[in-house]
């Protein structure tokens, strides 16, 4: 399949986007997709950014993320499917960063360099200590079950974020 | 078309006015921060019905926030409202052309001087947005950080004490917060130095685009400076990288423009007073056209060529000779060949006025 838009270079790069109410699949090459202005979407505005980084997450590796994809996983809360967030890049809900996080965590790592907000918190929220501290227990819960389940290679990054939870709040 | 156009369609928005720090290059700061609603679905997978309840509950929070301060808002229901008005916000810069694609729930909440611009069902629940003329992080920061302050009180906020505020995108998670300097860059764009500039930017965690147009040969040689990353770093952080190097990219404009002028002042000077002569006498004119030659224009007041009163007319006028303000002025709808008859006019009585 030849891109959508110079129709030269093979299309690596699908997209799916809903414009009121009516869906729309786009096959792209990486350039193209990159340069997201020349593409017309019915809106004429800009291609998403989002929209690329379900090509960040890891597909058709046989990681934990890989069956949560095979496995058709959904939020709880939403409905939203592991494979919407691929196609979309975007979560539907609160719960859905729960739901997906072992997919989300490496994604995080890879656009943003880091997991843990430093940032302001809003009005009755609880201090950095006691978050640092509820993380770290869910953390240390989520690493019990991954070993449980020999996923070694979750078990491992997982003990990543908790050195740098870790390092963190000694720092 | 309603009988009475709203009130931001003909009004000068604060960001549009000029005489803001550095504004030789600068010509507008804005601070962003992303917010959701803990107890409704995403904006991207809401029903139309929880949309409508978010735009709700966002209106009558921002009512609330008139009562207990001094700031007044006004809320805008984009399904109440013509197309033409909903263009209007987004040449203003107050809405993003993606709003619009969401207008069956979407608002936007705007105060007098149109300094603050809250989205609302964007992409995310509220987009709280802060504009200010010239390079004015720290104001644009203040005044975002006090209006996300007062919100937080009334609304309640989808917030993680690990991932910080929850956004539809994980690009814009944490802080959700996106600075953006928007820079006239003429000198390094004729000097050639652009695009190894981009892709340098890239490395320090800044990210560049052109406001009109992509790459390097943006229309009207008008940039946009964002940060990157928005999580794992605090609001402050942020703001003062990216404040870093954008005094960084005003330093190196300034020093091409004196180098471009050294070289060779008539070469530089023929090209500004061409530019203002074709401005002060064409009878039809593209916005396209118009945006490159206000931008030598603009340079030349800069540069001490031409009166400082032409540099103050370039934002408004960047507005206002685009398609929808131009019709909601004029009180006409018009096809393309008249409405370039019309743009050449206003911008040859707002040019001659000037100087």
């Amino acid at each position: 399949m030849y891109c959508e838009a110079c129709g030269q270079a093979k299309a690596t790069v699908h997209i799916t986007r809903t414009i009121n109410g009516e869906t729309r699949r786009m096959h792209l090459c990486s350039s193209c997709a990159t340069e997201g202005g020349h593409l017309s979407w019915a809106s004429g505005s800009n291609l998403p950014v989002t929209s690329l980084l379900g090509g960040l997450l890891d597909m058709g590796t046989g990681s934990a993320v890989d069956r949560q994809a095979t496995g058709g996983t959904a939020c709880p809360a939403c409905g939203l499917t592991y494979r919407q967030f691929a196609e979309t890049g975007l979560l539907g809900c609160s719960t859905c960063y729960e739901t997906f996080s072992a997919a989300i965590e490496p994604l995080l790592k890879r656009i943003q360099g880091e997991t843990m907000h430093r940032g302001k918190r809003p009005a009755g929220a609880a201090t950095e200590e006691e978050d640092v501290a509820k993380t770290e227990e869910q953390l240390r819960a989520k690493l019990q079950r991954a070993i449980e389940e020999e996923d070694y290679e979750r078990a491992a990054e997982i003990r990543d974020a908790l050195r740098e939870l870790d390092g963190d709040s000694n720092a | 078309m309603p009988e009475v156009p709203a009130p931001f369609a003909t009004s000068v928005s604060e960001w549009m006015r000029s005489g803001g720090p550095s504004d030789d290059v600068v010509v507008s700061t804005r601070v962003r921060l992303a917010r959701n609603l803990v107890e409704y679905p995403f904006t991207p997978v809401a029903s139309p019905e929880a949309g409508k309840e978010v735009r709700d509950a966002v209106a009558q929070a921002t009512c609330e926030i008139g009562r207990v301060s001094s700031e007044g808002y006004a809320v805008y229901f984009l399904d109440e409202m013509d197309a033409v008005d909903q263009w209007i916000l987004v040449e203003k810069h107050l809405a993003s052309p993606h709003l619009l694609d969401q207008r069956a729930c979407a608002a936007v909440v705007l105060d007098d001087a149109e300094t603050v611009s809250i989205m609302v069902n964007e992409e995310d629940h509220l987009r709280i947005q802060c504009l200010f003329p010239g390079f004015d992080m720290d104001a644009a920061w203040e005044r975002a950080d006090s209006v996300d302050d007062h919100l937080s009180r009334v609304l309640d906020y989808a917030f993680d004490g690990r991932y910080g505020y929850l956004t539809a995108c994980p690009s814009n998670l944490g802080t959700g917060l996106r600075g953006s300097v928007m820079l006239h860059l003429p000198g390094l764009v004729l000097s050639g130095q652009m695009e190894q500039i981009m892709s340098g930017l890239h490395k320090v965690g800044a990210v560049v685009r052109g406001v009109y147009g992509e790459g390097s040969a943006a229309e009207g040689n008008l940039f946009q400076v964002s940060n990157r990353v928005s999580l794992g770093v605090t609001e402050a952080d942020i703001l003062y990288n990216l404040s870093a190097v954008a005094t960084e990219l005003i330093n190196r404009e300034r020093s091409a423009r004196e180098a471009l002028f050294n070289a060779d002042q008539y070469a530089l000077e023929d090209r500004v007073y061409r530019s203002y002569g074709i401005l002060a006498n064409a009878r039809k004119m593209s916005s396209e056209e118009a945006l490159g030659l206000l931008s030598m224009v603009r340079l030349g007041s800069d540069l001490g060529i031409l009166t400082p009163k032409v540099r103050a007319t370039f934002a408004e006028l960047m507005v206002r000779m685009r398609r929808a303000s131009l019709q909601r002025i004029l009180e006409e709808t018009l096809d393309a060949e008249h409405r370039d008859i019309r743009r050449a006019s206003m911008i040859r009585e707002r040019i001659q006025q000037a100087s």
